[in-house]
């Protein structure tokens, strides 16, 4: 049975996309990462359902949550997911490009664990990604039923 | 007094009368009185009855005209009694018998002692004097005597002689040589007579002392009946006693001659006593009477208004010292020698020839209005009420005239005009009837109507039409009393055009009057109507731009914050290309570094354009703010870029402001941070931080001693972007000091630099002191 990776990537631009997983392989968390396009996907694959109804059993340790994107936006994900009981257990870390005060305080409002802005550096970037994927996805410990924690490079293949 | 006269006249008749009666019925008492005296003639008896009624007739007032038949019926008896009397007389002394008094009762004349009962020759003289004094009662001599008293008092002396001889019992008294006697009601008659002649005419003559009012009338009213009663009674008594023997011949005389003596000085005692307490009296009286005209005296001269007297030629017959000092005059220049017109101005002198006039036919003048012209040459008005009086014994005419100072009152008027014409504003009378009274000039400078034609018309004629219901609901409310305050209404004004006026007014109801004062506020209208209306299109403009503000707000926020993605894109993607083997060429991987110097710089313009646009939307949250203790908290984030730098820092005490503390923070670390970049390439670096109260706002200043900048280009310092320098002198985007001045303006404040190239730099922002000036909600209007 293959196992939920540890991190759910939800990112609509495959850039930043490809971006986050050169950042998130300097700490060999690549691996660890399953990746949703839009907010409709996230959902799905969240709640198992859909295209994603027979992925394995089990919650991310952390779901990196990009703000803006098409159909579903992340705020709306946001929403749904901290309005399930089960679901609302998952540490959501939000990144986007927007400094903007309102995004960030409707995030808190709506149960975000996280807030990142992503820096236009790519080297800042590539740190923050890291040590967002070092913190939520190694050193802290998730509620029961997530993916568990692994030591760094333990999946990798 | 003349009651004596009328009463004598009446008793003479009435005793003539008698005697007649006793002639016809024999009734001896009637003739005779008593018995054995002589009887009274019935001519005698007739004479007494004219002499009675001719007394009668004179004491009465009505002859006294000296024209009426009574007057002339009194002269003409008495003419005839004088004439009997003479004709008698004549006859005694010729020797002859003049039959006059035996026409009468012949058959009866003779008495029982067997003598005729005649006129007796005493009597005929009796009569000859009292017709005389009776004919001749109102007939003066040249020297104003009047005889017929000295005849009447020549009749009283025979008759009170013959009085005399009956009580005395002396018959020659009343028996002249052994003729007729006269009978004692004759004598009593005579008595009566003269009394009665004495008494006709009261004031004048020698009987006037007798009926004056004065202590000399009193005296000889009081003490000529004791003078003549005392001795007749003593007599009597003195007889009476030596008939009875009570005393011897020799012994009567002088107890009478006592007895006059002790009576007359008891009375006269007593009158010279009561004489002296009427003589004090009347000094009391005299002289509380002349106390009391010199009070009048004083009240007359001294009083504040002015009284004087003016003949029937307007001569000046009296003046009190008040108006005497007004005109500057003394009495003696004035009383007799003046008139009053010598001290009117022309015009008043007019006036008093139409005036004086009407206080002659009517008595009566009040409340006119006059200018005397006084000896220094000054003009004084006054105000005059005259009474005239006509004496009504001399005939002549006088006036009374009180004069009232009214030189205040006009000069109060006078003011009170002057202010009426100068005014600016509009000032009227109206009445409650709807026309206007009284208006000023400057009535018809506003409207440009003539005086009278404002006076002919109902004001509310001149207002607007649609103004008229609230002009007479105002109107309303004034005749029940209420003032107007503020009212505005429309008048139209000669040309057509129409004026608004401002008005106050207040009522006098008593008087049916509205005073009311009105401004030509047209002008201030038309200036409020377009100030509102630039008030209007400003406000509108305003919302245009912030409108306007808001998209552009937006649209940098949305551009920047779009751009944000592609430039991290490139940025990170040049970064990994850089890890990829992309061989030896050097310019390979210069351009490579090009590329990610040119995005990362990308990605700061972006980033600061965006904190520079969230800087104007963000609230602000004021607070007190400390400005010593953020200064110092800034130091210590800045701490870093110090390092291994020589500096001085120079920080003075900074006062607490009112603001937003996480923007003021950003303010100092942006000045700061400018600072300590700029003195980058100074030896040692100096930097000073300070403020300098100001009466309204506090000035605060960052002074460095580094690069400095041309004060050419200050006015470019704050703006976004600009920069002085080179990127590769020295690094920024710009946006540092366009983000001070951003947030100082919203704060209410001012920022602006000094400096000089090579010399340093001095930045100051002022913040406003007092707090509530502070704009809440000032957004991105400061750009």
């Amino acid at each position: 049975m293959i196992q939920i990776k540890r991190i759910l990537l939800v990112e609509d631009s495959e850039k930043d996309i490809e971006l986050t997983l050169a950042a998130l392989d300097e700490h060999k968390l690549a691996n660890e990462v399953d990746v949703v396009h839009d907010g409709a996907e996230a959902l799905d694959f969240l709640f198992r359902r859909g295209e994603f109804a027979d992925r394995p059993k089990g919650l991310p340790m952390v779901v990196l949550l990009d703000l803006k994107m098409p159909k579903v936006d992340g705020l709306e994900v946001l929403r749904q997911v901290k309005q399930d009981p089960e679901l609302k257990r998952i540490p959501v870390v939000m990144m986007t490009s927007s400094r903007e005060e309102q995004d960030l305080v409707r995030s808190y409002a709506l149960g975000a664990n996280a807030y990142v802005v992503k820096p236009v550096d790519f080297q800042q970037f590539v740190d923050s990604i890291k040590q967002i994927g070092f913190f939520w996805a190694i050193i802290n410990e998730p509620p029961p039923g997530c993916a568990g924690k692994r030591p760094p490079g333990a999946g990798n293949p | 007094m003349k009651w004596i006269s009328r009463m004598g006249g009446g008793v003479v008749v009435l005793i003539g009368m008698l005697v007649l009666l006793g002639w016809l019925a024999d009734w001896e008492v009637c003739k005779r009185v008593l018995p054995g005296l002589v009887a009274m003639n019935p001519t005698t008896a007739a004479c007494f009855i004219m002499a009675g009624m001719s007394l009668w007739l004179l004491g009465d007032g009505v002859t006294e005209s000296k024209t009426g038949t009574g007057y002339q019926l009194a002269r003409a008896c008495a003419t005839l009694i004088a004439l009997a009397g003479l004709v008698k007389l004549i006859g005694y002394l010729m020797g002859m018998d003049v039959p006059l008094d035996r026409f009468l009762f012949p058959g009866k004349l003779m008495d029982s002692s067997g003598e005729l009962v005649r006129m007796a020759p005493n009597s005929a003289l009796n009569f000859l004097l009292i017709g005389l004094a009776l004919s001749f009662l109102d007939v003066p001599t040249h020297k104003g005597r009047y005889p017929a008293q000295f005849l009447g008092l020549a009749v009283g002396a025979l008759s009170l002689l013959a009085l005399t001889g009956y009580i005395f019992g002396v018959t020659v008294f009343y028996r002249f040589a052994s003729l007729k006697p006269m009978s004692l009601n004759g004598a009593f008659g005579f008595f009566v007579l003269a009394l009665g002649v004495l008494g006709a005419r009261p004031g004048r003559g020698v009987t006037r002392v007798f009926f004056s009012r004065t202590t000399g009338g009193t005296m000889i009213r009081r003490l000529l009946p004791t003078a003549m009663l005392v001795p007749l009674v003593l007599g009597l008594v003195w007889r009476a006693g030596e008939r009875a023997g009570y005393f011897g011949a020799g012994f009567g005389l002088p107890l009478t001659v006592v007895s006059s003596i002790a009576v007359f000085v008891v009375v006269l005692y007593f009158n010279a006593n009561w004489l002296d307490l009427a003589d004090g009296e009347r000094r009391r009286a005299e002289a509380a009477l002349r106390k009391s005209v010199e009070q009048v005296q004083t009240l007359y001269n001294q009083a504040p208004c002015g009284y004087h007297s003016l003949d029937a030629d307007g001569g000046v017959l009296a003046m009190n010292d008040t108006e005497l000092a007004w005109l500057g005059h003394t009495r003696e220049e004035m009383v007799g020698r003046k008139r009053i017109t010598d001290f009117l101005t022309p015009d008043s002198r007019e006036r008093f020839q139409t005036v004086f006039p009407q206080l002659k036919q009517t008595g009566e003048i009040k409340g006119v209005e006059f200018e005397f012209m006084r000896r220094d040459g000054s003009v004084m008005p006054v105000l005059l009420n005259a009474t005239a009086v006509t004496d009504p014994a001399s005939g002549a005419f006088s006036t009374r005239a009180s004069v009232f100072d009214i030189s205040a009152r006009k000069r109060a008027e006078e003011e009170r005009n002057r202010f009426f014409t100068l005014s600016l504003d509009l000032f009227c009378i109206a009445g409650f009837d709807g026309y206007f009274k009284t208006l000023n000039q400057s009535w018809e400078k506003v409207l440009g109507y003539k005086r009278e034609e404002l006076l002919a018309t109902p004001y509310l004629e001149f207002i607007h039409p649609d103004d008229r219901p609230a002009t007479s609901s105002e109107a309303e409310k004034n005749s029940q009393g209420r003032n107007a305050i503020s009212f505005a209404n429309r008048y139209r004004c000669k040309d057509g055009s129409y004026r608004w006026l401002l008005w106050n007014a207040t009522p006098v109801v008593e008087l049916g009057l509205i005073y009311a004062v009105a401004r030509d506020i047209t002008e201030q209208k038309r200036v409020e109507d377009s100030v509102r209306k630039l008030n209007e299109d400003l406000r509108q403009r305003t919302t245009e731009l912030e409108t306007l503000n808001k998209e552009l707000e937006a649209f940098s926020y949305s551009v920047s914050h779009d751009l944000r993605a592609p430039v991290r894109h490139i940025s990170g993607f040049v970064d990994l290309l850089g890890k990829q083997d992309l061989g030896a060429d050097p310019k390979t991987h210069r351009y490579l570094k090009f590329i990610a110097e040119s995005s990362r710089q990308m990605g700061e313009l972006v980033d600061d354009l965006l904190s520079f646009s969230r800087m104007a939307r963000s609230e602000m949250s004021l607070d007190r703010v400390p400005l010593t203790k953020l200064v110092a908290d800034v130091r210590e984030d800045l701490a870093g870029t110090c390092a291994n730098r020589s500096m001085t820092w120079r920080v003075g005490e900074l006062p607490e402001v009112k603001g937003d503390a996480a923007m003021l923070r950003l303010v100092f670390a942006n000045l700061l941070a400018n600072a300590i970049k700029y003195t980058g390439k100074q030896p040692h670096a100096e930097i000073e931080v300070g403020y300098a109260p100001a009466a309204d706002e506090v000035v605060v200043f960052v002074r460095d001693n580094g690069v400095g900048f041309d004060m050419k280009y200050v006015d470019k310092l704050f703006g976004v972007f600009q920069r002085l320098h080179r990127n590769d002198e020295f690094e920024g985007t710009g946006i540092g000091l366009a983000n001070v001045r951003r947030i100082v303006h919203r704060h209410g404040g001012r920022t602006w630099a000094e400096g000089a190239i090579g010399r340093g730099a001095t930045f100051y922002f002022s913040l406003p002191r007092n707090a509530d000036s502070v704009p809440a909600t000032n957004n991105a209007l400061n750009l």
